[in-house]
């Protein structure tokens, strides 16, 4: 990283073309592309960029370009990359699930105690449909903690909100969906 | 991060559709244990088995809870008593059915296979008292299984043996009266029997095996069946809305249950190689049998009905069995490279809901059973017949199931259990996983005594002679 990384986010209504309309203008102010996540929520494309600019004092004008070819139904921000510490990657990768009927505050009160255990989130999508909410999230958990108190604590978290609430290790999916039975791996 | 219709398919298996580890089975061997003396036989036996299976139990729930899977028995398989017990007598022999009882309860688990012998060529004196001693050494012990192998396709079949067993089944049904012979069940024979099969009655730490190793059984009859519904009921949706290319051939049913079994034997694999490893023990195999339990959902019938055999025992039965068992073999071999054990579909009727069924109305006969195993795993399992059978026509039963395994390189097997004072048509029940079923009728009762009579050996087939 250097002075000139920064991160841009777009968020707009999904359509055609949005991808080629960024990296096109991206092109044409010779940014370099470090890394790049793009998914699409609920109808609503939103992406976040790692990238080097060639200019710099470039930012700016780069944000308004991006801005004026997305159109106004598109947020678009663009900020200087600062290095932040890690965060910890201790312990074993789970996949939290939790599924039932919507419940407002069962995310902050499952997030909590995963932090409260140590553990860290480093990836979470939640769905509801027909007020059926489904939450998947996988994170670290580190390897000194009681985990059969902890998926209790969680079980019955969730079953106050009327949720069934799953801690499992991540790597029963990775067994059951990949080809390879990998039997000596990093995939912790 | 795997995606998460996957993810939310891997937690249906266990949430909904009844997929368990059915068994976590530690080989061991005990032939260490060896004496002329049998209080040093017992002691050095008990100290063995609780030595070494001392943290099973809590190392198996130690997984369960890392995975969030199940593990419905933890189980020991010791090495074959009449090798180990050699030199002693009918008498002493019940005492190790005893001591292994009661280091199985002190280590907590629910069965411990292995008082058993191969007799597939001959009978040493041990072996003899073995058979001789099972009526008391089962019908006094709770947790004690036996296997006899009286047959394989190397040696072909000692009918001495079979019809020695015949009588045998006999005599424990009579020694377990109490409990309307459920002893039988806790008595396997076998042709071609496994070195490393971790179900039970059956299972034994055979010849060729490592000092201790950790040998798993998979199950999940509920997650192929409704793998076949969810593809079945989505093609005629598609066909509703007309869809011309929504129709099903049975190669897409059976593309669908290779692709199950590849996820249950996964399942299966992972648990295995966790758990040996913090037993420090070597993994041995899985074996990827569709294990059936009593419970709604959870039926190889089940299954035969999903594919369109509305009653089980039907003409049409035997080839949708040995699809089934053809594709749950191809989906797990691509899975592991550890599979062992019987690896088939099971058919026990007592145990199968959907099977007792059709066997009290009828449509699923001795006869049709027997034509069934010869496609699958693994025979005439946990099947109730009159209490009066003689032992003749019981060992003329298993016979014929020891030809179908001898004559096709395959493992086959007996499970019978003659019910004390009861008829066919009555019922029995067994509880728990043992389930309940209608005694099946035996034709031609004693129409084949002079031929099993002959005794001697079968001889070996023509193609066993391979060198």
């Amino acid at each position: 990283m250097n002075d000139q990384t920064h991160i841009l986010t777009v968020l707009t209504p999904d359509h055609r073309g949005i991808i080629a309309a960024i990296t096109r203008v991206l092109g044409a102010h010779d940014a370099h592309l470090l890394e790049l996540s793009q998914t699409v929520v609920r109808d609503y494309f939103t992406i976040i960029v790692v990238l080097t600019l060639a200019q710099p004092d470039g930012a700016a004008v780069l944000n308004s370009e991006l801005a004026a070819r997305l159109g106004p139904d598109a947020t678009v921000t663009l900020v200087p990359y600062r290095d932040a510490p890690a965060a910890p990657t201790h312990g074993e990768r789970y996949i939290l699930t939790a599924t039932g009927s919507d419940s407002p505050g069962i995310l902050p009160t499952l997030s909590e105690m995963v932090a409260n255990r140590g553990g860290n989130f480093t990836d979470l999508s939640t769905r509801v449909v027909d007020g059926e909410i489904s939450i998947i999230a996988e994170i670290q958990v580190p390897g000194d903690i009681r985990l059969d108190q902890f998926q209790i604590d969680l079980q019955h978290a969730g079953s106050e909100a009327g949720l069934r609430v799953r801690l499992q290790h991540n790597r029963l999916f990775v067994a059951t969906n990949e080809v390879a039975f990998r039997r000596i791996s990093n995939d912790s | 991060m795997i995606r998460n219709d996957a993810i939310f398919d891997t937690i249906r298996m266990f949430q909904e559709e009844n997929l368990d580890v059915r068994t976590v089975t530690l080989g061991l061997n005990l032939e260490d244990c060896s004496s002329p003396v049998l209080a040093q036989l017992l002691d050095k036996i008990e100290a063995k088995v609780v030595g070494t299976a001392g943290n099973l139990v809590s190392a198996a729930r130690q997984v369960e809870r890392t995975f969030g899977i199940p593990i419905t028995n933890k189980r020991i398989a010791v090495s074959p008593i009449a090798a180990v017990a050699a030199g002693h007598g009918v008498d002493a022999l019940v005492q190790v059915a005893r001591r292994l009882d009661r280091a199985a309860a002190t280590v907590g688990v629910d069965l411990i296979g292995g008082f058993s012998a191969t007799v597939q060529k001959g009978m040493t004196p041990t072996a003899s008292a073995l058979i001789t001693s099972l009526p008391e050494a089962l019908s006094s012990t709770g947790r004690v299984c036996s296997a006899l192998g009286v047959a394989s396709s190397r040696t072909g079949i000692n009918m001495d043996a079979v019809l020695r067993t015949g009588h045998t089944i006999r005599a424990i049904s009579e020694a377990d009266r109490a409990n309307a012979g459920f002893a039988c069940a806790k008595l396997v024979v076998f042709a071609n029997m496994p070195d490393d099969n971790p179900f039970m009655a059956g299972a034994t730490h055979g010849q060729g095996e490592p000092d201790a190793v950790l040998n798993i059984g998979v199950s999940g009859p509920g997650v192929v069946k409704r793998a076949l519904q969810r593809l079945i009921e989505g093609a005629e949706a598609l066909s509703a809305g007309g869809d011309p290319e929504s129709q099903l051939t049975l190669a897409d049913l059976a593309e669908e249950i290779k692709v199950t079994a590849f996820r249950i034997t996964r399942v299966g694999e992972l648990i295995g190689r966790e758990l040996a490893q913090r037993l420090a023990i070597p993994f041995g195999i899985v074996d990827l049998s569709l294990a059936p339990t009593p419970q709604i959902g959870d039926s190889i019938g089940e299954i035969l009905e999903t594919m369109g055999i509305s009653q089980v025992g039907a003409p049409g039965s035997t080839a949708a069995v040995a699809m089934l068992n053809d594709a749950v073999k191809k989906g797990g071999a691509f899975a592991s490279s550890s599979v062992g054990g019987m690896s088939g579909a099971f058919i026990p009727v007592m145990e199968d809901a959907s099977l007792a069924r059709a066997a009290a109305e009828g449509s699923l006969t001795l006869d049709k059973l027997e034509a069934m195993t010869s496609v699958c795993s693994v025979g005439l399992d946990m099947v109730a017949i009159p209490g009066d059978t003689p032992g003749e026509t019981i060992a003329a039963i298993m016979a014929d199931e020891m030809a179908i395994g001898v004559m096709n390189h395959k493992t086959t097997a007996t499970r019978l259990i003659p019910v004390p004072d009861r008829q066919a048509g009555e019922m029995v029940s067994f509880g728990g996983l043992f389930g309940e079923s209608v005694i099946l009728p035996v034709h031609d009762v004693g129409a084949s005594d002079r031929f099993v009579r002959f005794a001697g050996r079968i001889p070996a087939p023509l193609h066993s002679l391979k060198n």
